[in-house]
């Protein structure tokens, strides 16, 4: 009953309407880093509603680990208006690992601040969780039974109650109630088991008007947008536009970049999940814009990465009908009017084939190829990583090198389309997010400038503790069970190379 | 009967004190101090409820009434019917809370369920009392005791509307004229100066909640921290119904002739009378208590006491919703038409009270 007597409390809180979360169908934070001198990794389970509780559990290993503190704070707030850390409990039977829930009070961008203390003094890292507001989960079927039952007996009650006060309540103790005060009686009785059946039936309405009122104006809503191809010259140019709705008209908000790039693309041709390509589109004005590189035609589904400047990031999507590719004139080619980004990738593949036999290896460029080292996570409860190893022609390890600052990037999708992750070794999270929200702890303030903050370089980011240097990991638990693909970027060489692997998951996480 | 009133007590009491907690500490939980008593205490108000009736059933007591297979007074009737619907708030708030947060509706379903079953236990043990005192048994003055308890509940539950800075909306007004006069003109019929007696006690109740509650510290534990406080944050300064429970009492001594024409003419005289009295002391006395002259104490007023959680700021001592809500003469009627009703229901409701013998 907290919520009951906290609504008591007569206080109009202001719903900030801007509200976002990145990935599609894929709440859950995932992170996988470093605390100081200790190895940490972080799940956070966001309140589907808010003001509400999130889930917060934090593996920490190192020399001496003796607590775990958690602190959410929202994106620019200042020192003097946290609240002091809470202690995470440790998990009994479970080595290392902290639990503890975090009280989330408003919408927006949270830096969840974890602080471990040790042998070797205090390590600390951010991070970042988008609060908002999602769908709500069903009434669990107990529930459902146990409401009616109880609704049930309140209706007869307040009838034989009802009854009683009519009728014998104010009779002297033994005395019988003469006809005309039964019949009385009966009908005040009848009167209210009407009365609160009207009343239930008002209260369903009016319950059925909230929950229509809720999901149509406080639920997260991505900022929409629009895709277009335009062909120029021999060129075919992908922009982006951002359309008008109650948060404001076509000018995009300020954006920090995420890899040194504004926006992370990901184009699937659908339904067939074939084609893959990951594009960043640049800044033209009030559109982002890319050349594309040759993909086949067909409609493709976008998804679109951005980090807000107050460390929210999004993933926006679209549809988009690609035509052929444009031969080249003979005459050769003109400059194109926007140049390719060098860490574009594309990747045309076979159809996907539902209830296929899940493949555990998968050719790449040039003889190489990729293996998935735990295909057995999607049958079970407690993986918590997806695990690649890279082999060249020969079957040796391949060395890997950076691809935007990361070891490697992976794209998951539902093939329903219900969900959509873009992961890296770090896990879920947004690292222009960390970076922001980082800067926002330490300051109390938010970044000024926006997209003209400059770039924001990850090389530097530490990286998980020291994988072999042709194996790559990405903490994720798949929400759903279901049928997934998956595509695993990588990078060999001057080559930036993408291996996709088809998985029906049948022991999804709780999301 | 006093395991009854205890029970009630504890419920009243650890509402405001729940109330407070939250709003100083920002979070609770189920094993929270002010959740135990007041959880406690509907348990323990349901169970002697039930174990009454168990009595009453099996020895076919004679001074009980029958509700289906059971036989109980009439007030362990409505006692165990509030303990169902407080648990069926429970277990929908749980999932409620879950689903949609707070801030969706004023009344969401829980939120009914629980008045309503919090609502029905306080006037089951008004009743109970009630009946106790007209067959002469030696508690008469319980019947005040848990009169008040329910009064400082109505009064809690409508504590979204009654917010000093909305104490110049017809809308207050209009829920304080459709809730309070019912118990006070029940109380006045029911015994001696009723009324007015009620109405201190309940003033008493929460003024002790406002003197004590900030000698206990307390700590924001959520952010952003809006307000910092070292002291729980104490309830608002009580309405000012005794000024009214008087005219009520007072009116309420007239014994005119004819029984149809007497009830219309006294409920009427009895709601303007709650209207007007009201209005006139509550409309100044809400400027007080933005006023800096309240910010002491024992009036906890000046706009000081907020919520952690709340960002509130200037407006804290301004008077809000006046332009949607104004207090018109249109409005004005609609106050004094819903006083004249609760009134009568009030009328009647004390009435059977005093005839109440099970």
């Amino acid at each position: 009953m907290n919520g009951v007597r906290r609504r008591l409390v007569a206080v109009a809180l202001a719903l900030v309407p801007a509200a976002v979360s990145a990935h599609i169908g894929s709440p859950n934070v995932y992170f996988t880093g470093s605390a100081g001198p200790y190895a940490v990794r972080v799940v956070i389970q966001p309140p589907i509603a808010l003001p509400g509780r999130a889930e917060i559990n934090v593996t920490a290993e190192g020399h001496g680990v003796q607590r775990v503190r958690v602190t959410p704070v929202l994106a620019g707030t200042p020192a003097d208006a946290r609240p002091r850390p809470d202690l995470a409990n440790p998990v009994t039977g479970v080595a290392n690992l902290y639990a503890a829930e975090l009280w989330i009070m408003e919408q927006g961008a949270y830096a969840i601040h974890v602080e471990v203390d040790g042998a070797h003094g205090t390590g600390e890292t951010v991070v970042p969780m988008n609060a908002v507001n999602l769908a709500p989960a069903p009434m669990p079927v107990w529930l459902r039974y146990g409401l009616a039952l109880l609704g049930s007996l309140l209706i007869a009650g307040m009838v034989v109650i009802t009854h009683a006060v009519a009728g014998e309540a104010s009779l002297p103790p033994g005395a019988v109630p003469t006809a005309r005060r039964q019949d009385v009686a009966r009908w005040m009785g009848g009167a209210a088991g009407l009365l609160m059946l009207a009343l239930v039936v008002s209260a369903w309405t009016a319950w059925q008007r909230l929950d229509r009122e809720y999901r149509a104006n406080q639920l997260f809503k991505p900022l929409p947008i629009a895709a277009r191809v335009d062909a120029v010259g021999d060129t075919r140019l992908l922009a982006l536009s951002r359309l008008p709705d109650e948060r404001g008209g076509r000018a995009w908000p300020r954006l920090v970049t995420d890899h040194g790039k504004l926006m992370h693309v990901f184009l699937l041709r659908e339904p067939a999940l074939d084609v893959m390509a990951h594009i960043h589109p640049q800044a033209r004005g009030q559109l982002f814009v890319v050349a594309l590189p040759p993909l086949p035609a067909g409609t493709y589904r976008v998804y679109a990465d951005i980090t807000q400047e107050d460390g929210l990031s999004e993933t926006l999507t679209a549809s988009v009908a690609l035509p052929d590719p444009i031969a080249a004139p003979a005459t050769g080619s003109s400059e194109p009017p926007v140049r390719p980004d060098p860490d574009d990738s594309w990747l045309v593949a076979s159809a996907v084939t539902p209830g296929a036999v899940a493949q555990p290896s998968a050719p790449l460029a040039d003889g190489y190829r990729i293996v998935w080292r735990n295909p057995e996570m999607v049958g079970d409860a407690t993986g918590a990583e997806l695990r690649f190893e890279v082999l060249d022609a020969t079957g040796a390890p391949a060395p890997l090198v950076p691809y935007m600052g990361m070891t490697g990037h992976a794209a998951v999708r539902r093939l329903d389309g219900s969900v959509f992750a873009h992961l890296h070794p770090v896990g879920s999270i947004s690292m222009a997010s960390q970076e922001v929200l980082q800067a926002s702890l330490a300051t109390g303030n938010l970044l000024p400038g926006g997209s003209t903050a400059g770039q924001m370089d990850h090389r530097h980011h530490q990286m998980p503790a020291a994988p072999a240097a042709n194996v790559v990991s990405f903490p994720y638990v798949f929400p759903r069970n279901g049928p997934y693909r998956i595509w695993v970027q990588v990078k060999v060489g001057e080559t930036v190379m993408t291996g996709v692997f088809d998985a029906v998951v049948t022991a999804a996480g709780t999301d | 009967m006093v395991v009854l009133l205890l029970a009630a007590a504890g419920v009243v009491s650890g509402l405001l004190w729940d109330i407070s907690w939250d709003a100083s500490f920002g979070r609770d939980s189920f094993w929270a101090p002010p959740h135990v008593l007041m959880n406690l205490s509907c348990v323990l108000g349901w169970c002697t409820a039930l174990g009454i009736a168990a009595r009453a059933t099996y020895r076919g007591e004679p001074a009980a009434v029958r509700l289906g297979i059971l036989r109980a007074p009439i007030g362990g009737g409505f006692i165990l019917w509030g303990g169902l619907a407080t648990l069926a708030s429970g277990a929908l708030d749980r999932w409620w809370s879950r689903a949609y947060g707070l801030a969706t509706s004023s009344w969401p379903p829980p939120q009914v369920l629980f008045t309503a079953g919090v609502g029905a236990m306080l006037i089951g043990v008004l009743v109970c009392a009630a009946s106790d005192r007209n067959r002469r048994r030696p508690h008469a003055r319980f019947v005040l005791l848990a009169a008040a308890l329910l009064l400082a509940f109505s009064t809690i539950a409508t504590g979204q509307y009654s917010l000093p800075n909305l104490q110049r909306t017809a809308l207050f007004y209009a829920v304080s004229c459709a809730v309070y006069p019912g118990l006070l003109v029940a109380m006045g019929q029911a015994t001696p100066w009723g009324a007015t007696r009620t109405a201190l006690l309940y003033m008493t109740m929460i003024g002790a909640a406002i003197w004590i509650l900030p000698l206990l510290p307390a700590e924001p534990l959520v952010g952003p921290v809006y307000q910092h406080i070292e002291r729980m944050i104490p309830p608002r300064f009580p309405l000012l119904l005794v000024v009214p429970a008087v005219a009520l009492d007072a009116l309420g001594r007239l014994r005119p002739g004819n029984r149809l024409r007497s009830d219309v003419l006294v409920a009427a005289l009895l709601g303007i009378a709650f209207a007007a009295t009201f209005i006139a002391v509550q409309w100044p006395f809400a400027a007080f208590l933005l006023s800096p002259a309240s910010d002491n104490r024992f009036f906890a007023g000046g706009g000081r006491y907020w919520p952690v959680y709340a960002n509130v700021g200037d407006e804290r001592t301004l008077f809000w919703g006046q332009e949607e809500s104004p207090l018109t003469m249109a409005a004005l009627l609609e106050c004094t038409g819903l006083a004249i009703a609760t009134a009568s229901f009030g009328m009647a409701a004390g009435r059977w009270m005093g005839r109440l013998r099970r």
